[in-house]
């Protein structure tokens, strides 16, 4: 087996400060698509997106229709996974309700990586009274627990799809904030070093340019990961009485109002859960692939 | 190192007291007249302005936070409930053992069954405890908690009437919440562990051990566990956090009467001095016992120590936060996150849940 | 060269590796020898094989994925690789010991290093926790550390301390093997002569035999009786001090001293060997310096190539080894 020289000298190039962004991610996902369990949460993943768009040829029944006549009924041939209790074909209202559930993962997981990246370049760029003062509130949000910012702030905006999504996304944001903050930070101190070359003008939009790609592949795993936590979440604020409440068909809310009826009609609290705990399963298998994809050195 | 503990208290008291202000002011926004709903729509309205200004909401913002502070730090008085007349502290009092009984309880399950597990599949790395180990916790992360909480319901209070579901009377009540929590629990820490083990396990310092002519059994225990163990203590810690405070869904679910189904109950009633006084009883609790797990990961790792002791001396900067990189370079928890958990609270990404150690990033400021 | 009058013998070790579906064929065939009290250098560059080779005499190799696949190791007439592990354990620590490449992490973290030190005492003898601690002082004065030193952890010491330490844990029983893998490799220069100077007079004190593994021909020439020259998992030139150094034969060894800078030489640039180690997923047939080697010839590239006696203490796997 013949060998190269090494040349000295060859490797002395001076390296962009960029990193190779196209590199980076055709070898992650060369790296992810062999990995088989990883593939197997995406196809699910995507296996749920797609039925519940294709939901309409799924099912004959829409997810508002009520049937007066077969309240509760359970499992059988006509409603493969009964009806709910104003008679609505409950297989039609999970299959819709995908749309909900997993919009609401997917919504809030991204605005909270958006808030998270605004405020964290803000700390970050500004340095001085700006970042302690967003430093401390970032201290402070984490001493309350998560579940308690999103129910004080869907106290506030009420409940609902949309202010369910908001109340989420800002429960969640610290951890992004801080790490975008830390990347500003270290970029902002290569920048100074030089000096000579930097036109400060045009650091806005220089450290636009270099936090992004440094910053997004420790983000793409928390929003992937995010997006499960987000449904679950949702569903827990639903079981209070906040959150997203019926008639919207949301898995989480239709689990909550499956409660009553425990007892009686189980089937009511078994589909939700099962769909949300699918989706769950397929996005962690996947987010677990996703990980030893981007940085194999932590593979085990 | 006292110093450095001393310093570490003062910033927690003043987080404490920022969160009390961030959720005073939060709720401070929460729509409709706490007047009209106490005395009802059909009230006249010169009873509820009466009764707005007993409540002192007529006055400016800050001065209802300035009495809001005052009285909650200064007097330990957090109110009084709307609904009940009652004061929100003598609830709290009687019920915040109970949850921290539940959530104590919940991680000494998840400490004994999981670390072991981890451990267990670490050594046996390949093996099939390794495979069963990883194949199934996947799976227990991704149950949501509370459908798994539902579901045992079914199974074994209601079809087989073993368990109680609901109420505090006996022991038993206990049972199901635990169970319901730790589950999840257990696969996330036997994962964390294993992880952390694995870490160790190639580790020079074991193949001196075992140059010495040290048996394998004392080597795991002597030096492979202290060593994986350390950070451990950190998820434990946070798991902790996450059990007392996000709780109120399963006490909801068996109507156990502590702090969550308060609060809960509160919700639903609108009776907003309750769900404050409890969301800052619980953010205080969370943020000290986030003190409490970072000095004991300083504890167990004799560097850390001494770091926390030297940032001590540095001329206060008011950061509080042990400004030090992992010494080995890996983050505190082994190298893994933790997956998604289907504890509600989990939202946070784990490295929230460790105040010390931030990434080396935050070297670089002033 | 019998094997019963030689203290330590190898005979054709090999070992390999399973990294996945690779198979790493780390070494390949390795006989070696060391009398009573010699020193033997084992000589080559990183990942010939060296840690692997005192891996296995001390049989501290991480076994699921590596396995000696075949081999005798004779340690005063006695096949060691056949003996069981609770045989080894009492011969780890007390007569053949190992001093480790990296002082950065080759001590628990978590542990003083008194206390490390002790753990060996107590190990091998029936002292008493305060003799223990006692003999552990003791031995931190013999390599020159302070013994109110004893509670401090490693993160304290710097490498050169921290491998002074590891020195007194593996000295404690005075072993009649001191296995030295590249003991000062991680170390500045001055240091390195004040650690190889510690090992040095222990030795002749005591009289102990030592394999010091090293890729530096000067520490070689300053400390060694014997050496052998490994590459690929094979020892390609084994010999006296003065054979190698006089009379290096293999193109290999050859090569590795031409490549020493030397400024009496006064020459501009370095030579490099060129090329490079092959891949040991992929031994190949014959010779595995062949692509190499200035001297090859077709013969060279298979079949295994025999030991080629050049004088009774010199021999060199090679057929056409420099003369």
């Amino acid at each position: 087996m013949i060998t190269q020289k090494t040349r000295p000298g060859a490797s002395t190039v001076a390296l962009a400060r960029r990193p190779k962004k196209e590199g980076m991610w055709k070898r992650t996902f060369k790296r992810l698509s062999k990995d088989k369990v990883a593939m197997i949460g995406l196809i699910g993943v995507l296996l749920m997106i797609l039925i519940s768009i294709l939901a309409p040829y799924i099912t004959k029944y829409s997810p508002e229709e009520m049937i007066l006549t077969e309240i509760n009924s359970s499992p059988s041939w006509a409603h493969p996974m009964g009806t709910d209790a104003l008679g609505r074909d409950y297989m039609s209202r999970l299959l819709y309700g995908g749309r909900f559930s997993i919009g609401l993962g997917v919504s809030s997981s991204l605005l909270s990586i958006l808030i998270g990246i605004v405020i964290g370049s803000i700390a970050g760029y500004f340095g001085g009274w700006v970042d302690n003062t967003v430093m401390r509130l970032c201290d402070i949000i984490q001493a309350i627990p998560g579940v308690m910012i999103s129910i004080i702030i869907s106290l506030v905006l009420g409940t609902g799809y949309f202010v369910t999504i908001v109340a989420l996304a800002i429960g969640g944001c610290s951890h992004v904030i801080r790490m975008t903050r830390a990347q500003v930070l270290s970029v902002r101190k290569s920048e100074y070093l030089d000096a000579a070359k930097t036109v400060n003008c045009g650091s806005g939009r220089i450290m636009f340019k270099h936090i992004l790609p440094n910053v997004m592949s420790p983000m793409l795993l928390d929003f992937t990961m995010r997006i499960a936590n987000m449904i679950q979440f949702s569903a827990g604020l639903s079981v209070i009485g906040l959150g997203v409440q019926q008639p919207t068909p949301e898995w989480g809310a239709m689990l909550s109002a499956g409660r009553n009826y425990i007892m009686t009609y189980p089937h009511l609290v078994i589909f939700p859960g099962l769909f949300i705990f699918a989706i769950s399963f397929f996005i962690n298998l996947f987010g677990d692939g996703l990980r030893d994809a981007l940085d194999p050195k932590l593979k085990k | 190192m006292v110093r450095y503990i001393l310093r570490r208290l003062l910033l927690t008291a003043i987080v404490i007291l920022g969160a009390a202000v961030v959720i005073f002011t939060v709720m401070y926004f929460v729509p409709g007249d706490p007047a009209e709903i106490l005395l009802g729509v059909t009230a006249a309205p010169e009873d509820i302005a009466a009764k707005r200004e007993a409540l002192g909401l007529d006055e400016p913002f800050f001065v209802q936070l300035g009495s809001f502070m005052y009285n909650a730090f200064i007097k330990f008085d957090l109110g009084t409930s709307w609904a009940r007349g009652t004061s929100v502290m003598s609830g709290l009092i009687e019920r915040l053992p109970r949850t921290f009984m539940l959530g104590l309880l919940t991680v000494l399950v998840t400490v004994v069954v999981g670390i072991p597990i981890g451990v267990n599949a670490a050594i046996h790395r390949g093996g099939w405890q390794d495979r069963v180990l990883m194949v199934s916790s996947m799976f227990f992360i991704s149950v949501p908690e509370f459908w798994l909480a539902l579901m045992l319901i079914i199974v074994f209070s209601l079809n087989l009437g073993l368990l109680p579901s609901f109420g505090i009377e006996s022991w038993k009540c206990y049972i199901l919440p635990v169970v319901s929590g730790a589950i999840a629990g257990i696969a996330n820490l036997a994962r964390q562990t294993r992880s952390s083990v694995l870490e160790v396990v190639r580790a020079d310092y074991i193949t001196t051990a075992r140059a010495k002519g040290m048996k394998e059994r004392p080597i795991i225990y002597k030096h492979m566990l202290p060593n994986a163990l350390i950070p451990v203590i950190t998820v434990t810690g946070s798991f902790f956090a996450r059990c007392v405070g996000g709780a109120i869904v399963i006490e909801k679910i068996f109507s156990f009467p502590g702090v969550g189904l308060y609060m809960s109950d509160a919700i639903t009633a609108r009776d907003y001095p309750i769900v404050r006084g409890c969301v800052v009883i619980l953010a205080a609790f969370t943020a000290l016992l986030m003190l409490v797990v970072d000095l004991a990961y300083g504890f167990a790792e004799p560097q850390i120590k001494a770091q926390y002791a030297k940032s001590a001396k540095r001329k206060g900067n008011g950061r509080g936060r042990g400004r030090h990189t992992h010494p080995r370079g890996r983050s505190p928890h082994g190298g893994e996150r933790p997956l998604v958990g289907a504890r509600v609270g989990d939202d946070q990404a784990p490295e929230d849940e460790q105040p010390g150690h931030e990434s080396q990033g935050e070297e670089g400021d002033q | 060269m019998d094997k019963t009058d030689m203290f330590l013998s190898v005979r054709d070790l090999t070992v390999e590796y399973t990294s996945g579906d690779d198979v790493i064929y780390a070494v390949n065939g390795v006989s070696l020898d060391l009398q009573r009290g010699k020193t033997l250098g084992l000589v080559g560059e990183t990942g010939a094989g060296k840690t692997t080779v005192a891996k296995s005499i001390l049989r501290v190799l991480p076994m699921p994925p590596a396995r000696i696949k075949s081999g005798e190791i004779f340690l005063d007439g006695e096949d060691i690789l056949q003996k069981k592990e609770e045989h080894m354990l009492d011969i780890r620590g007390q007569k053949i010991s190992m001093i480790f490449q990296d002082p950065m992490t080759a001590l628990n973290p978590t542990m003083t290093v008194g206390d490390q030190i002790a753990e060996v005492v107590l190990l091998h003898s029936d002292a008493t926790k305060q003799e223990a601690r006692e003999k552990a002082m003791r031995m931190l004065k013999h390599v020159g550390i302070m013994e109110d030193r004893y509670n401090n952890y490693p993160y304290q010491f710097s490498g050169g301390m921290k491998q002074r330490v590891i020195i007194a844990m593996a000295l404690v029983f005075k072993p009649e093997l001191l296995l030295a893998d590249e003991p000062t490799t991680a170390l500045d220069v001055t240091i390195q002569a004040q650690i190889l100077e510690v090992i040095r007079d222990y030795k002749e004190k005591h009289g102990t035999s030592m394999i010091l593994i090293t890729h530096d021909l000067g520490i070689v020439a300053e400390n060694c009786d014997t050496v052998a020259v490994i590459y690929a998992g094979q020892i390609v030139e084994l010999g006296s001090r003065e054979d190698i150094f006089d009379h290096p034969s293999h193109p290999y060894t050859i090569g590795l001293f031409r490549s020493l800078p030397s400024f009496a030489a006064g020459e501009a640039r370095l030579h490099p060997i060129e090329g490079a180690p092959p891949d040991p997923r992929k031994i190949p047939e014959g010779c595995s310096f062949y692509p190499r080697c200035p001297r090859a010839t077709e013969a060279c590239q298979s079949g295994k190539i025999p030991n080629a006696e050049m004088s009774p203490t010199h021999v060199c796997r090679c057929l056409n080894p420099e003369v």
